[in-house]
C-alpha cells in the first residue's frame, strides 16, 4: 500500500511551527514524533511501518490550521490518536499475509559474512567498550545477573545506566554491521 | 519495574490487551525514556529468543507476531551473529592466534604426510634444541652478572657515600644562606616598624584573590545511588565567590562536528540549552566546554542530554552527564 507523499512545503512549514516556535527544536519533534509512530506500527504487525507514519503525519498537516485553534495539549498525543485510525484502517484494508521471515540462522556463507563482518566492527571498538560489551551479554540467568551488578559497580553506574550504555554501544555496533554488510 | 519490562515483553509479542497496549503507546510518545525503554526490550526479547530462553508459547508468538515485520529479522540476525561472536569469545585464545594456529596446522595438512610428519619431527628437534641453548645462556649470563657485583660492591658503597656528603653540605649551605636572609630581613623590618612607630595589622583578602571562574570535568553516565556520601565522581563543589562554572564534557567518542546541549534539573527541567558546540582537542581527549552562571546552578542534581549534530544538521542522542551540584 503505497501511498504518494503529499505534504507540500507550505503545510509541513506550519505543521513544524505548530509543534514548536523555533525551528530547529521543532524539526528535532517532528523527527522524534516519525521515529515513534514508526515503532509503533512495526509494533503492531505492520509491515508498511514508514508509510503509515508518513499518511499519518499528511492527514495531521491538513488540520494544523484547526488545530491552531482549538488543540489544547502535547501534538504527540494528537499524532498518536490519527496514527490509531490510519491503522485500523489499513488492517481493515489488508487482507495480504504478512511476508515471510528468513530461513532462521540464514546460510552458512550468510552466517560467515556476518562474522567477518562483525569481527571488523568489533575491531573499530575501544578495548574497554569491546570487553564491556561481552562481559554484559555473557552467561545466563542468575550469574548473568550478578555479572551485570559487577560490572556496574566496576564501572560506577546504576543497574539502568549501564543498560542504557550497553544498548547505545550495541546499536552502534548493529548500525556498523548493516553498513559492512551493505558495502561488503 | 520488572512489572514494566515484563509488559514491553508482552506489548512486543503482541500478547497484550489493548486498553494496556495504548498506556504503553501514550507513555512511548510523550516520553523519550520509555520509547528508549522500548528498544531495549526489543533487544532483550531477540536475545532471549537466540538464547532459545522463551518459554514455547512465547517463542511460537515471537515467530508469528515479532517476525512478521522485515525490520526485526534484521534485528535478528544482528542477536545471532553477536551470540556467536560471544561463544567465540568464549575460547581463551585470540582470534588472531587462532589464525596464525590454523594457518600453521593447514600447513601440516599438506597432501603429503611424509613431508608433514617430516617437517614435523624436525620442527621438535628445533625447538628442545633452542630452548636447551636458551637455559645455557641464561645461566651463562647470570654467572657473569654476579660476578661483575661482587667485584663493584666496595667502589660503589664508597661512591654513595661520597654522594650523600655532598648533598647534606649544599642543604647545609642553603640553610646557612636562608638564615641570613631571614636576619636581615628582620632588622629591616623592626628598623621600619621604630620609625613608624605603630604596629603592623594584617589585610583581609581582596575578592579577586578568589578566582571568578572554576572548572570541573564531567564524565559520561549517571552517578550511583548514594554517591553523595561515598563517591566524588561528577560532584561540582562550587566555593564562594565564584561567579561562574566551566564544566567540560568528556566525550567517549568524537565523532560529530558540533553538538546541542541541554541542562537539565534531575526533576527534568529545562535550565541553559547550548547549540552548535564544536569538541575541542585537550591532551586527555575531546571535550565540550561550556560556562554557566552560578546564578543557575542552586545546590541539587542536575543532567547534561548531549546530542552530536551531523554534517547534515541531522541530531542524533549522543550521551548524558549527571552531576551533583555542591555549595560550599
Amino acid at each position: 500500500m503505497k501511498t504518494p507523499w503529499e505534504i507540500n512545503d507550505e503545510s509541513f512549514n506550519r505543521l513544524l511551527a505548530w509543534l514548536d516556535p523555533d525551528p530547529e527544536v521543532a524539526g528535532k519533534k517532528y523527527e522524534d514524533i516519525r521515529r515513534k509512530l514508526i515503532r509503533i506500527f512495526v509494533s503492531r504487525g505492520s509491515w508498511e511501518a514508514e508509510d503509515l507514519a508518513d499518511q499519518t503525519i499528511d492527514r495531521v498537516s491538513k488540520k494544523v490550521p484547526d488545530l491552531l485553534a482549538d488543540y489544547v495539549g502535547d501534538p504527540s498525543l494528537y499524532f498518536f490518536g490519527v496514527a490509531n485510525r490510519v491503522f485500523l484502517e489499513w488492517r481493515r484494508k489488508n487482507s495480504l499475509p504478512p511476508p515471510t521471515p528468513p530461513p532462521s540462522g540464514g546460510s552458512a556463507e550468510e552466517k560467515e559474512r556476518e562474522d567477518q563482518c562483525l569481527n571488523r566492527c568489533m575491531a573499530t571498538l575501544p578495548q574497554q567498550q569491546r570487553r564491556l560489551l561481552l562481559d554484559y551479554y555473557r552467561e545466563e540467568k542468575q550469574a548473568k545477573i550478578d555479572r551485570r551488578k559487577a560490572l556496574a559497580v566496576e564501572l560506577v553506574l546504576t543497574d539502568n545506566a549501564l543498560k542504557i550504555k550497553v544498548f547505545r554501544l550495541r546499536a552502534t555496533l548493529q548500525d556498523c554491521l548493516f553498513h559492512c554488510l551493505a558495502h561488503s | 519495574m520488572v512489572r514494566e519490562e515484563n509488559n514491553l515483553k508482552q506489548y512486543l509479542l503482541g500478547t497484550l490487551g489493548e486498553k494496556e497496549q495504548l498506556v504503553i503507546e501514550q507513555k512511548i510518545m510523550l516520553d523519550d525514556d520509555e520509547f528508549e525503554q522500548l528498544l531495549m526490550a526489543e533487544d532483550e526479547l531477540t536475545d532471549a529468543y537466540t538464547r532459545q530462553t522463551l518459554s514455547a508459547a512465547e517463542r511460537l508468538q515471537f515467530e508469528q507476531h515479532f517476525l512478521s515485520v522485515p525490520e526485526h529479522w534484521q534485528k535478528l540476525h544482528f542477536a545471532q551473529a553477536l551470540q556467536r561472536q560471544l561463544d567465540g569469545a568464549a575460547e581463551t585464545i585470540e582470534p588472531s592466534q587462532l589464525d596464525w594456529l590454523q594457518r600453521l596446522g593447514n600447513f601440516f595438512k599438506a597432501s603429503y604426510p611424509v613431508r608433514g610428519y617430516a617437517l614435523s619431527g624436525a620442527c621438535m628437534l628445533l625447538a628442545l634444541g633452542g630452548l636447551w641453548l636458551g637455559y645455557q645462556f641464561v645461566r651463562l649470563q647470570n654467572e657473569v652478572t654476579q660476578m661483575r657485583v661482587q667485584l663493584s660492591a666496595p667502589q660503589s658503597a664508597e661512591s654513595e657515600l661520597r654522594e650523600q656528603l655532598a648533598v647534606s653540605r649544599a642543604s647545609s649551605a642553603q640553610l646557612e644562606q636562608a638564615l641570613q636572609n631571614s636576619q636581615t630581613q628582620t632588622a629591616q623590618l623592626e628598623k621600619a616598624l621604630a620609625q613608624a612607630g605603630q604596629t603592623p595589622t594584617p589585610q583581609p583578602s581582596t575578592p579577586s584573590s578568589i578566582s571568578s571562574v572554576v572548572a570541573f570535568a564531567l564524565a559520561p553516565g549517571a552517578l550511583t545511588r548514594g554517591a553523595a556520601a561515598s563517591n566524588t565522581n561528577n560532584q561540582v563543589a562550587i566555593p564562594a565567590g565564584v561567579r561562574a562554572v566551566k564544566l567540560q564534557l568528556e566525550l567517549e567518542k568524537d565523532q560529530y562536528p558540533s553538538y546541542r546541549a541541554v541542562l537539565h534539573t534531575q526533576g527534568g527541567t529545562t535550565v541553559k540549552s547550548w547549540d552548535a558546540v564544536p569538541p575541542q582537542q585537550t591532551p586527555d581527549g575531546k571535550r565540550l566546554q561550556l560556562q554557566i552562571p552560578v546564578t543557575l546552578l542552586p545546590a541539587g542534581s542536575y543532567y547534561f542530554k548531549l546530542e552530536g549534530v551531523t554534517a547534515e544538521g541531522r541530531t542524533e542522542s549522543a550521551d548524558q552527564f549527571h552531576f551533583r551540584v555542591i555549595r560550599k
